[in-house]
């Protein structure tokens, strides 16, 4: 009863961490916020379905549904390091080819992120040695 | 175990309205590198409709081959191409209409015919009828192979799967002979790329952990693919993948130095001949091209042992094959032939 519990709790803050996931993809300004958001919930939300299920399959235990659960707990391993890992990538490519980020300033003139939109390019958020 | 498909069809039907929601998306798109990201989830919602299907060793293949792989390609291919569609001119404007008119009277012939197909899974199908009973009922005491899909592509569809692994190397070849035989002025490549020089510890220390054990499970699914789903293609395309990420998270020229040029295209060419190889002794020892009963007298087993040895054998050389071909279309791709520097 208790585990049934916590099941349905892992899987509905799961859920609710991917809707929030969801609504950061969509409503945050620019490049860097969005991606943080997509890396930071998907890696979460995941962790947590899958500890759902998890649980859910070692309630009647047996052999055959440890092994399930093992490959399951693998999954979320890898999850846990590819995730995080590649969203640190794309930013760290996004910060090399100088993808304009919000200010509170620029965010009056709607900064969805558009390339020509120069001026925020050059205000001291890059080391010297990656201007050139 | 019991399946209850009838459970789960609004299951399909959401599947269904995603994957024509990314067949629009990808078309409407106006880049191609999100078409690309967004054929790889049309690939995944496909795969997931085969795994719902019971077709695991498809699905497994589509994850493989289509959702990953195929994207990376993808992306690597799009950086060649002008990002962004040009807008058109009038004249490829009336082409397109009449594409159009074109595509549409197929797909109505096609729609139509689709009254004829069986049902899904109708026993009273011919192809459930003839064929198939024959298969399930003695593939596994002809060939001692428990998994009846790896027995029909490798035993008793076995030429269909060595041309298929011909097709593979064909694919390789022509991707080098266009890429190198391109001089450079022609190439339009990223004029910047991510350099990351000093900042990469994070992705080393990734690949690091995840790269072993990518290798030792794409084994795993190549020698394990008579009893579970797996075999040759998806093992060799995971085994290439790792060394695509390989290259990802250090450079091309490290993953180069540990898989080198030459040593590729050996392996290239080198599973398709292990394939033809085999075939080819079963032929000099008196029986059908492929026909693995022959290998009894040299292993040793008995004419079902050594078919099922046979199918290990060639499943090993298709693996090689695609394994190579995956790491020598993404040199290609991601460095524009020249193999010096790339994504």
């Amino acid at each position: 009863m208790i585990l049934d519990i916590l099941i349905i709790l892992m899987m509905l803050s799961g859920l609710l961490f991917f809707l929030a996931t969801t609504v950061g993809i969509i409503r945050f300004p620019d490049f860097y916020s969005r991606v943080h958001a997509a890396g930071k919930g998907d890696t979460l939300s995941t962790t947590l379905f899958l500890g759902g299920a998890i649980l859910f399959i070692l309630r009647d235990f047996s052999g055959e549904n440890l092994l399930t659960a093992g490959k399951l707990m693998l999954i979320v391993f890898y999850i846990f390091i590819a995730s995080p890992t590649a969203t640190h990538a794309i930013i760290d490519a996004g910060y090399e080819f100088r993808v304009p980020y919000w200010t509170r300033s620029s965010g009056k003139k709607g900064a969805e992120g558009d390339e020509s939109n120069e001026e925020n390019m050059d205000n001291g958020f890059y080391p010297e040695d990656l201007k050139g | 175990m019991t399946w209850d498909t009838s459970l789960l069809w609004q299951f399909d039907i959401l599947i269904l309205l995603m994957m024509v929601i990314c067949a629009v998306t990808a078309l409407a798109l106006e880049g191609l590198l999100s078409s690309a990201i967004v054929t790889g989830a049309y690939s995944f919602l496909i795969c997931l409709m085969w795994t719902h299907m019971m077709a695991v060793d498809v699905a497994f293949t589509e994850a493989a081959v289509g959702a990953a792989i195929s994207t990376v390609l993808f992306l690597g291919t799009a950086q060649y191409i002008n990002r962004w569609i040009k807008k058109e001119r009038p004249r490829e404007q009336g082409i397109k209409q009449i594409t159009l008119v074109i595509a549409v009277i197929c797909a109505v012939m096609m729609l139509s015919a689709t009254r004829d197909l069986p049902d899904w899974a109708d026993p009273d199908s011919p192809a459930s009828t003839h064929l198939s009973p024959g298969y399930i009922e003695q593939g596994y005491f002809e060939t001692a192979t428990p998994n009846v899909v790896t027995a029909v592509l490798a035993d008793y569809r076995s030429y269909d799967t060595m041309f298929e692994a011909v097709v593979v190397f064909a694919a390789a070849l022509v991707v080098m002979v266009i890429l190198r035989r391109t001089s450079h002025k022609h190439r339009k490549l990223l004029h910047l790329r991510p350099k990351r020089e000093g900042r990469d510890t994070i992705l080393r220390g990734a690949a690091q952990s995840i790269i072993p054990v990518m290798q030792i499970f794409a084994l795993y699914v190549l020698f394990h693919g008579h009893y579970s789903p797996g075999g040759g293609f998806q093992g060799g395309v995971i085994f290439g993948a790792s060394f695509i990420l390989l290259a990802l998270c250090y450079n091309l020229k490290f993953s180069m130095n540990r898989f080198r040029e030459h040593a590729v295209l050996w392996c290239c060419a080198g599973g398709v001949l292990l394939y033809a190889g085999i075939g080819a002794v079963c032929l000099g020892l008196g029986w059908s091209f492929l026909g693995y009963g022959a290998l009894a007298g040299i292993l040793g087993v008995s004419e079902v042992m050594a078919r099922s040895h046979g199918i290990l054998a060639v499943e090993i050389g298709v693996g090689i094959t695609v394994m190579a071909v995956m790491v020598s279309l993404y040199n290609d791709l991601a460095s524009g032939g020249d193999l010096e520097d790339g994504l």
